[in-house]
């Protein structure tokens, strides 16, 4: 099973969000909306090469001109391993938080 | 449309981000750029978000730092070997380290407040599409802001301007809190709170309703007032207060930070009521908007100037010199309408020059370092090493002493931003803006770095590059004591110019920081520490009517009020004297007048300015002025058919020469010609001693005239100066401030003594100031004087050590040391005395086309003095390396042969 990194998972989070139209331009304005970091285009596409090569998303590339200004676009989409590895790490996520979150918030408010 | 497109950008982003990735990197840093464009993002901002997104992407593609390296061929080690190198040459590190460092802090706190001003971040959701609207008046060239009538029209026709808002700062007196205080409300159309989209903590923000006619008073307050005047309770929603004389309920809290429009704690409904102001007048309102989706600054500047036209033809009586403008959302709440970037740049250039000053100044020093080490250079290109190499080696010490200092500049840099917003604030008596921060942004990081990177190629590269050119082996040579390198041509212009810099330069500086410095050691020529100055408020109905309708029904029983005031403060046990002035001394307004010419055979009347001022009867006594000529203000001169005034001895001093002004009438001269008849004339009838109220400036003391205040005529609010025996004052000023208040009370409870402090504690804000700009001057100072010397110590010990082997020989000789020493420093002293002669002069040509301003009256002592101290400085730090050079010993110095 692959270990996935917390930057790792919200990239593929935002890969399923957007279907098809997962490409890095609307990835990273997706995590901006969700999460309001500013991830930057550089550390976006280095993760995605990164999955790319453990085969956890693949990508094919638009025709030159269609989706804006020219030039071809790169699109992922998550693979079954990746989806499999990034329903594990959720899942592990959720089994931990488990009941602490009532406690989690109060030592936050503290 | 002008397309704006990032080719630099693009061109910086295609040799910093590498690897796989790349093109799809810089494609999506492309779209983003077009897309904030098309969005309405201005420019600034658009170029900004591309430049963090493209650093970061550089920061993150792999190999960033290899690629670093092998570019400019550095390896880590050198970095060491400079942090050594700091250490081994301790004088260079400070001298030179104090130097850059104070030079990049004054650019950084320079630029820094420029940036923060011209292009602020405005902390709210889509808060770089917020402009500012107004009416521009052509004729006076200044805003027109009574435009309620305008901003009806703006916001129901405009379609690149979205969301609109109105608000206007009102002063009222709060009651019902901790403490009774005077406030600041923004008045605001509840649009206002829609537009910023930030939620309250508690209650609710304003409504439409809380604006229409008949609503029952409702006021919003900020964090930190409800935690200083309502002690963070949280039932304070509902909870009444009165706002002048009007209750008014709390209906939200807004969240901590939250000041929109500007710095704002409380806000009021604004009822934008067309029937009561007609066109062009009403009260002035600051109007802005959020720009629609998709619509640019520019798109929306060309549909005002066209509904500015369609008005202009319309109402051509109030809106022919009228031209609308969109700025950018804090340009006229700062009030910065005027300042483009040309002027900004011009003054940063100015700024700039300062360090690269400084940098030739160091690069001297370098020079000099360099040359102790031609041998080990010459070993190592003997080794095989490139010049590149070596030149590379010698930068990054080089980068890391600019490095060192940049830190200590950039610290040092905020220190000054936070004492400098803090000073505004005092000074102002305001919150700085919401938006406003004591962080350095990162626009300024990346100057910091330009700067740094300029300084290290001035001080490394320059002196490096000469150092590993033709040559340099031959210093393997210096491996035997003594180098080969020259100080040459260039070296000579530049100590000569450094010198010269210095010599022009410092009289200027010294006279200010002698300005600023014996103010604050003047003595006041009166009591400071016994006087103390306050305004008397009332309170009125909220929200105020318009000041002509205030002023029919209060100043009657109010000047009531104040003479009993007077009276019952003036029977208080420590109170020695009241008195009154419509202005403090030191902020009276300045005015044109005309005064008869001194002899009876002409009728010439010449055109004078000068302060004026209207003060009580007991006004000089309680300041100790004496009357210098003539007679004092009498109880008959109250009279309101009495025409006579005062004059102060700079009025006598400068517009008289120093004759006697009693007897000589003048009169005011106004603005419009067809008045100037209306003006009465008024009789000098005496002159009284300067009043040097403002330490800080002695300047300050400008030609006044005095009149008489009566109290039945005193103006809105009134100012009390009151003396007290200085030992009252410092037993407790808070005590005495609330009995006064107490006083003030109990002869009408609507009363209220505001901004009630003494002379000598308004001095003490004053001296802060003055302490702060005497220490940024002082460091400048001391730094250009520590590297004059380290630039001819440094000049010195070179000629000695390129010398040591002649000495040597001619001491074998016999030569005698006065000899020697002439023949060796010789060329050091021409220099020194060439770079003191071309600095006095450029000193007295500067300061002769300024007509006297740069140095002032003391330029035929500070011009000198200058001259004798470089050349002492220069002697000092020549008397080492001249007691080295004499100790040189014949049979060391043939020995290395």
């Amino acid at each position: 099973m692959s270990h996935l990194g917390e930057f790792e998972q919200v990239i593929l989070f935002s890969i399923v969000q957007l279907d098809s139209e997962a490409c890095g331009v609307s990835i990273r304005d997706t995590i901006r909306e969700r999460t309001g970091r500013a991830a930057s285009s550089g550390s976006i596409y280095t993760t995605l090469g990164r999955m790319e090569e453990r085969d956890l998303v693949t990508s094919t590339d638009s025709a030159p001109g269609s989706g804006g200004r020219g030039r071809p676009r790169k699109y992922y989409r998550v693979t079954p391993k990746g989806a499999r590895a990034l329903m594990a790490a959720y899942t592990m996520i959720r089994a931990m938080a488990g009941d602490v979150i009532p406690e989690l918030t109060k030592l936050a408010e503290s | 449309m002008r397309v704006v497109r990032p080719r630099l950008l693009r061109r910086i982003a295609g040799w910093l981000v590498r690897g796989p990735h790349a093109r799809h990197v810089i494609r999506d840093l492309d779209e983003f750029f077009a897309r904030d464009l098309e969005r309405g993002v201005s420019v600034w901002t658009v170029r900004r978000r591309y430049i963090q997104n493209m650093l970061a992407s550089a920061a993150s593609t792999a190999g960033f730092g290899k690629r670093l390296r092998r570019g400019f061929g550095f390896s880590w080690l050198d970095f060491v070997v400079g942090a050594r190198m700091l250490v081994r040459y301790p004088a260079l590190t400070l001298i030179g380290g104090l130097g850059i460092a104070v030079a990049i802090a004054v650019g950084v706190v320079s630029f820094t407040f420029l940036y923060s001003t011209l292009y602020p971040t405005i902390p709210l959701e889509e808060g770089d599409r917020l402009v500012g609207l107004e009416n521009w008046d052509v004729e006076v060239n200044n805003e027109a802001r009574q435009a309620f009538h305008d901003y009806v029209e703006w916001r129901d026709s405009m379609t690149t301007v979205s969301e609109f808002a109105a608000f206007r700062p009102v002063g009222a007196d709060l009651v019902g809190g901790r403490s009774t205080e005077r406030i600041r409300i923004a008045q605001m159309t509840p649009s206002g709170f829609r537009m910023a989209r930030v939620a309250p903590i508690r209650g609710r923000f304003l409504v439409d309703q809380d604006a229409a006619e008949g609503a029952p008073p409702v006021l919003v307050i900020g964090h930190a007032v409800w935690q200083s005047q309502f002690a963070g309770d949280l039932d304070v929603v509902g909870r009444e207060i009165r706002v002048g004389r009007t209750p008014h309920t709390i209906v939200g809290v807004m969240p901590e930070g939250y000041g929109f429009p500007f710095a704002e704690s409380y806000w009021a409904p604004l009822r934008i009521d067309l029937d009561a102001a007609p066109r062009g007048e009403g009260p002035a309102v600051y109007i802005f908007g959020r720009l629609a989706p998709g619509a640019t600054p520019a798109d929306a500047q060309a549909e005002l100037a066209a509904l500015g036209e369609r008005a202009a033809l319309a109402y051509p009586e109030t809106h022919e010199k009228l031209r609308p403008r969109v700025h950018p959302y804090t340009y006229p709440l700062m009030d910065i309408q005027g300042i483009g970037f040309t002027e900004v740049g011009a003054f940063q250039m100015i700024v700039a020059l300062i360090l690269i000053v400084v940098a030739v100044n160091v690069a001297v020093l370098m020079y000099a370092r360099t040359a102790t080490r031609a041998g080990e250079l010459a070993v190592r290109s003997a080794l095989g090493a490139s010049r590149r190499r070596l030149v590379t080696q010698l930068v990054t010490e080089s980068l890391v002493l600019t490095l060192a200092a940049g830190a200590v500049g950039v610290g040092l840099a905020q220190v000054f931003v936070r004492q400098l917003n803090r000073l505004m604030e005092m000074d102002l008596g305001v919150s700085p803006p919401f938006w406003s921060n004591n962080s350095i942004p990162l626009a300024a990081w990346l100057y910091t770095a330009a700067m740094i990177v300029l300084t290290t190629l001035l001080i490394g590269a320059l002196p490096t590059i000469r150092a590993t050119g033709r040559g340099l082996r031959a210093g393997l040579g210096q491996l035997g004591g003594t180098t080969s390198m020259q100080f040459g041509r260039m070296w000579t212009v530049l100590i000569v110019a450094q010198v010269a810099i210095t010599v022009s330069g410092l009289p200027a500086a010294m006279s200010m920081g002698w300005t600023v410095a014996g103010s604050v050691a003047a003595e006041s020529a009166f009591a400071a520490n016994e006087l103390t100055s306050t305004r008397v408020s009332m309170q009125m109905d909220f929200p105020p009517r318009p000041a002509a309708e205030a002023r029919a029904t209060y100043d009657g029983p109010y000047r009531d009020l104040i003479a009993n005031l007077i009276e019952q403060l003036q029977a208080e046990p420590d109170v020695t004297q009241v008195t009154l002035a419509s202005r403090f001394p030191g902020h009276e307004s300045t005015r044109s007048f005309e005064m008869e010419a001194a002899t009876a055979d002409t009728d010439d009347t010449q055109r004078f300015e000068a302060r004026s001022n209207e003060v009580g009867l007991d006004f000089f006594a309680a300041f100790d002025a004496p009357v210098l000529e003539g007679r004092e203000f009498a109880a008959s001169d109250l009279a309101e058919s009495s025409l006579a005034v005062l004059v102060n001895e700079t009025f006598a001093q400068r517009l008289l020469g120093g004759r006697n002004p009693v007897g000589r009438r003048l009169r005011y001269v106004s603005r419009d010609p067809d008045a100037e008849e209306d003006q009465p004339w008024h009789e000098i009838v005496g002159t009284i001693a300067d009043l040097h109220v403002n330490r800080a400036d002695p300047d300050w003391v400008r030609p006044t005239i005095y009149h008489p205040l009566a109290v039945a005529e005193v103006g809105y609010p009134a100012q009390l100066i009151m003396r007290l025996p200085g030992d009252a004052i410092a037993a407790g000023s808070g005590e005495i401030a609330a009995r006064f208040q107490q006083v003030t009370a109990s002869v009408d409870p609507s009363l209220r003594l505001v901004g009630t402090q003494s002379i000598e504690q308004a001095g003490r804000q004053e001296r802060l100031a003055v302490n702060l700009t005497l220490l940024a001057m002082g460091l400048v100072v001391a730094s250009v004087l520590l590297l004059s010397a380290a630039g001819v110590y440094a000049l010195m010990s070179f000629t000695v050590t390129n010398r040591r082997h002649e000495i040597g020989i001619r001491s074998a000789l016999g030569g005698r040391p006065q000899f020697i020493l002439r023949a060796i420093f010789a060329r050091a002293l021409r220099q020194l005395a060439m770079g003191v002669g071309v600095g006095v002069f450029l000193a007295v040509l500067l300061d002769g086309m300024a007509g006297g301003a740069v140095i002032g009256d003391k330029s035929l002592t500070l011009v000198p003095v200058t001259a004798v101290v470089l050349l002492m400085v220069g002697a000092l730090a020549a008397f080492g390396p001249a007691r080295r050079g004499l100790r040189v010993q014949p049979t060391d110095a043939l020995r290395d042969e």
